[in-house]
């Protein structure tokens, strides 16, 4: 199996709350409305995404 | 000279990024649903309310969101399709908040006496100044009668900028140490000696 390059457990909470925050900033835009769907699906979707980000990690150019 | 960013120009790259993301899609969404609700009115009575200095709600009329002030006053009218002496009604106009904050009402009625079938006057309402304005949401209001019952709701958004108070600090204070962590978990760790 491979082994993560990156933190990708730190990724999903990362992406929790980056997904919490953007649904947050979006309700506060007036672009959705606190019943949209998407102020659950943004969420799910950047845990999913941070926790994939974090275990591959390509952010190499940044390693000192 | 070889440019070389560093994790702070990496993380307020990807910062103005979402920015201007943002930026983009509120700039398309506008007042795109602004006729995008129905109207919601059931039951047969008739309700009307006129916003000082904000116009008319109507919710068996019209639909879409409407713009309120988050303090103001209406005058209202409204009336039951029910006759008789001594009725036991109820009814409540609220404000719905989302997250299950309690709603916040804005005018309730009724008791064991009622004899007319109409109302008028004036209601006042002062919605606290943390709730942020620009947020979609729901006013619901209900009247309960003998043999009727009429339900209605309207979409309002509070007058003022969603990013004036403290939860709009909070929401971007939020964005900006959420990018900054997933930027430090998509940088590979160090391996070996």
């Amino acid at each position: 199996m491979t082994a993560p390059r990156g933190r990708p457990v730190l990724g999903a909470i990362a992406g929790l709350f980056l997904g919490i925050a953007i649904a947050a900033d979006l309700l506060l835009f007036g672009t959705i409305a606190v019943d949209s769907a998407l102020t659950i699906l943004l969420p799910v979707v950047f845990l999913v995404l941070g926790g994939v980000a974090g275990f591959f990690a390509p952010l190499r150019f940044l390693r000192r | 000279m070889r440019f070389r960013p560093t994790p702070h120009a990496a993380v307020a790259g990807a910062l103005l990024l979402v920015l201007a993301g943002f930026t983009v899609v509120h700039a398309q969404g506008g007042s795109a649903s602004d006729n995008s609700v129905p109207p919601s009115f059931t039951g047969g009575c008739a309700a009307s309310a006129n916003i000082a200095g904000y116009g008319t709600v109507d919710p068996a009329v019209s639909g879409g969101v409407y713009t309120v002030p988050k303090s103001g006053s209406a005058t209202y009218t409204g009336s039951v399709p029910v006759q008789g002496q001594d009725r036991t009604t109820s009814g409540k106009v609220q404000v719905e908040l989302p997250l299950g904050l309690p709603a916040i009402s804005i005018k309730s009625w009724g008791g064991d006496n009622t004899d007319g079938n109409s109302d008028s006057g004036t209601v006042t309402w002062d919605i606290p100044s943390w709730l942020p304005g620009n947020v979609e949401l729901t006013v619901s209001g209900f009247h309960q009668d003998e043999g009727v019952r009429c339900e209605g709701r309207i979409k309002v958004k509070l007058d003022g900028g969603g990013f004036a108070g403290p939860i709009g600090i909070a929401a971007v204070a939020l964005t900006i140490v959420s990018l900054a962590g997933l930027a430090w978990a998509m940088i590979p760790r160090r391996t070996g000696a």
